[in-house]
This record gives C-alpha cells, sequence and structure tokens, in this order.
C-alpha cells in the first residue's frame, strides 16, 4: 500500500531538517569527526526522503540538499549536486517497485547510497588529486562510508517519526 | 516503470541532469569558478554561520565569566556592589585586552612585511566532510579578497582561497594535495616544495618533499615559504618532524608539523596583496 504524506508539512519538516543537519555538519566545531572521517548528514537526508516519499521527492530533494553541500562545503564542481540527486531518484525508484519498506530495505539502502557516494568521491579524488589512493580508501573512506550509513539509519528513523502525523492514510 | 521512463517527468529529470553537468564541467574547466546557486545559498547560509559562530563564542566567554564571578564573590562577600563594578570593568578589559593582543600579533606581521595588506576574517563554517580541514571565512570578494590569496594566523601559513563568493571564501589548508608551495629550510637553505597527504593530513601533518639526497634538513628544522609565486617570501609553513626517503624514487621528503594549530584555528587574516604577488598563471608560464 502507497502511503501518503501532505505535501506541504513534509516539505517544511524536510527543510528543517536540511537546515539543522547543514548547520551540524558545517559548524566552526567538528562534532561527529572520527579522526579525518565523518559522516554525509546530507546523504543520511536523501536517503530518508528517498525511502519514505519515493523517486520524485528523493529526486528534488537530493537536489536542494546537494546544492547545500557544495554550496557550504570545499567541493568545487558541483559532485554532491549530482551524485545525491542521483542518488535520491535511484533510490526512491528501487524502493518504491522492488523493496518492501522496512529495516533490512533501509539498511541496504543506506548502505548501498553510501557506496555509490563514496565511490564517486573517489573517482573524484583520483581525477582531481595526485593523493595516495589506497591511504585514502583506508584512512578516509571506508571508515566515512560506514559512517554515513550508520546516520543514513537513524536520520531516517527519526525522519519517519517526524513526518508520521503527516500521513494520509 | 517502464512507463515512467516516457513519462514527461523523466524528460524533466532529464533536463536538469543535464543541466548540472554542464555546470559542473564548466566548473572543471574554470578552476575556482563559483556556480550561481553555489553563490547565492553560500550569501544566504554566511549570515547564518556568522551567528552561529558568534553564539557559540559567547557562550564560551560567560561560562568562562560566570567561574570567574563565582570566585571573587566568595573571596569578596561584603563588597558585593564593589565587586559587580569591578567585574564588569574587568570583563570588558579582558574583551579588549584580547582584541589588543590579536591586533598587536598582527601589527608585529605587518612591521616585518609592510608590503602587506590584510583583511581580518573569522572562520564561520568547517567542513567536516572535507579530509584535509577547509573551511568558509566571512569575508569575500566585497572585503577585496581575491582567488589564491594566502591566509595567515600569527602563527604561520594557513593556506590559500580556493573559492570566494561576494561575503564568503573557502580556504584550503596546506594539509591538502592540492596546494603547493615552493618552501626552504631556514638553517641549511635546502629547497623543496609542501604539499599534502592523506596519510599525514590524518596526524595534522603536512609533507616537504623533493629533497635532494645530500640534504641536510633535519628534525626540527624550521620550513618557509620561498616566495616567487602566489605566496609571499619568509611566511612560517612548520617544523621538521621527521625525514624519511620517498618509496618510488631516490629523492627525500619531510613530514612537517605546521606552526598553525588547525585544531583551534578561529581568526585568520588574508593577505590581499603583497609585492611581487603571482597567480598560478604565472607559475604555470601561460
Amino acid at each position: 500500500m502507497t502511503v501518503m504524506y501532505k505535501k506541504t508539512a513534509v516539505s517544511v519538516i524536510t527543510a528543517i531538517f536540511l537546515l539543522i543537519l547543514s548547520l551540524i555538519q558545517f559548524s566552526s566545531v567538528k562534532f561527529l569527526n572520527i579522526g579525518i572521517s565523518a559522516p554525509v548528514l546530507s546523504l543520511g537526508l536523501t536517503v530518508a526522503v528517498a525511502y519514505y516519499l519515493g523517486e520524485m521527492y528523493g529526486f528534488v530533494w537530493g537536489l536542494i540538499s546537494g546544492m547545500c553541500t557544495d554550496a557550504l562545503s570545499s567541493s568545487q564542481i558541483c559532485f554532491s549536486t549530482i551524485a545525491l540527486t542521483l542518488i535520491g531518484l535511484i533510490g526512491g525508484l528501487i524502493i518504491t517497485h522492488y523493496f518492501n519498506r522496512n529495516f533490512a530495505a533501509l539498511s541496504v539502502l543506506s548502505i548501498i547510497a553510501s557506496i555509490v557516494y563514496f565511490l564517486a568521491d573517489l573517482i573524484v579524488h583520483m581525477i582531481f588529486s595526485g593523493d595516495d589512493i589506497l591511504a585514502y580508501i583506508g584512512m578516509y573512506s571506508l571508515p566515512s562510508l560506514i559512517y554515513t550509513a550508520v546516520f543514513g539509519i537513524i536520520i531516517t528513523v527519526v525522519y519517519g517519526f517526524a513526518i508520521r502525523k503527516s500521513r494520509i492514510n | 516503470m517502464r512507463f515512467f521512463f516516457r513519462s514527461r517527468q523523466f524528460k524533466i529529470i532529464a533536463a536538469v541532469l543535464a543541466v548540472l553537468i554542464a555546470v559542473s564541467a564548466v566548473c572543471v574547466a574554470v578552476k575556482g569558478f563559483v556556480s550561481p546557486q553555489t553563490n547565492i545559498l553560500g550569501s544566504l547560509f554566511s549570515p547564518i554561520q556568522n551567528l552561529a559562530a558568534n553564539i557559540s563564542e559567547s557562550f564560551n566567554g560567560l561560562r568562562e565569566r560566570m567561574s570567574d564571578n563565582n570566585k571573587l564573590m566568595l573571596e569578596n562577600e561584603k563588597l558585593k556592589e564593589e565587586l559587580a563594578d569591578l567585574t564588569e570593568q574587568l570583563l570588558e578589559y579582558e574583551d579588549l585586552e584580547k582584541e589588543n593582543e590579536h591586533l598587536k600579533d598582527y601589527l608585529e606581521i605587518k612591521d616585518k612585511h609592510n608590503d602587506f595588506q590584510l583583511a581580518p576574517a573569522m572562520m564561520i563554517a568547517l567542513d567536516s566532510i572535507d579530509p584535509y580541514g577547509s573551511f568558509t571565512i566571512n569575508c569575500g570578494k566585497l572585503d577585496g579578497v581575491a582567488l589564491h590569496d594566502p591566509v595567515i594566523t600569527d602563527e604561520g601559513l594557513v593556506g590559500y582561497i580556493s573559492e570566494v563568493g561576494l561575503s564568503f571564501s573557502k580556504v584550503t589548508t596546506i594539509l591538502s594535495p592540492e596546494i603547493s608551495i615552493g618552501a626552504y629550510d631556514k638553517r641549511t637553505r635546502d629547497v623543496g616544495a609542501v604539499s599534502g597527504t592523506i596519510s599525514l593530513a590524518a596526524n595534522n601533518q603536512t609533507k616537504l618533499y623533493n629533497l635532494t639526497r645530500n640534504c641536510s634538513v633535519t628534525v626540527g628544522d624550521y620550513i618557509v615559504s620561498s616566495g616567487g609565486g602566489i605566496f609571499p617570501e619568509g611566511l612560517l609553513i612548520g617544523t621538521v618532524e621527521s625525514v624519511n626517503q620517498e618509496k618510488h624514487n631516490a629523492s627525500l621528503y619531510a613530514s612537517l608539523s605546521p606552526a598553525v594549530d588547525f585544531e583551534n584555528i578561529n581568526e585568520v587574516m588574508v593577505i590581499t596583496y603583497f609585492s611581487g604577488q603571482g597567480t598560478i598563471s604565472d607559475i604555470a608560464g601561460e
């Protein structure tokens, strides 16, 4: 059964989530870092929106989250915008057409989204930087991937509670 | 699902993705180009980030002041009114003193380099996704900041401006492999280049490479910028922690502990002009 939500209410809730997560991610204090690895909170929000609201909302909020991440981070090539837009769209399509909405599906979606994001990040890093790739994977990509996947699940669960009251059916 | 790919919605999605890819291509082709949406969103977010940074700094100061207040009140119970006046004066003095110390440190820099034009700035956001410690400051084109302007503190070189918006800029630090600084050992005059690597950045260090096998660089030596490009000469970069052999060639490299404490960085100065300032294209010989 497809669950419907009130559009305005979920849009406002999602915007508030995005603002809070952006302020946490880019504050002047590294709240969440373990060494140099950090979770990408905007990816967690994109997974949450794609999981609950499907591909179109996943596409739109992936685009907005990605643009905010690019605006606030040191990224120079709209990387997060493209990555999160595609993750929101494809994640939403997969959840809507091929999976039931349960915790296992959420975990798989979060892990796959993190793998896709950090694989793309690694490719961009290989192209634009002459750094040691194996060290980059071992010290940054892999820990951040796991960290982001865990936060993706947490953010999705919290987001689900937040939009629960906006359900129509 | 087949109908989705034939639908109008999918065509709109494909058009938006094509525009994004085109903007990305422009960003790649024109280094330092700030896309319109980044400029708009960065300008909208920077006041909020400014406010958040000011609030957290105020709370830190308030906590310290409350602790001092308690000590003075316990010691001088009978003179509560006088103590309150004295405390208020003390608080104002501490703020002025802190500002004075900060300005004195930069006056020393100006005295040593009287050709520097400096723009003060405050860090308003730290990019926790970037493993090389880049951050955003609260000044941009409107404050005279330009792309590749060096960024310093009273302790030493921080990095350079990698993106400039109207009222904000992004700083890439010396821990990043994107940066490459001509440098030399102040004691031995051995020449090399400073750039970051992920393994050293994890330990808050950077790398001085291209050292010859017969160089005399040792632990504890000070490394400064050699000038002649986008960085002026004589800026302290760091101190040598160890000297090692490169894996893939016969040269040596030194791991440097930066002069700047990147964990506690807050206020910086951007060198908007110095005598002999070059550009990236000047260095590339274009």
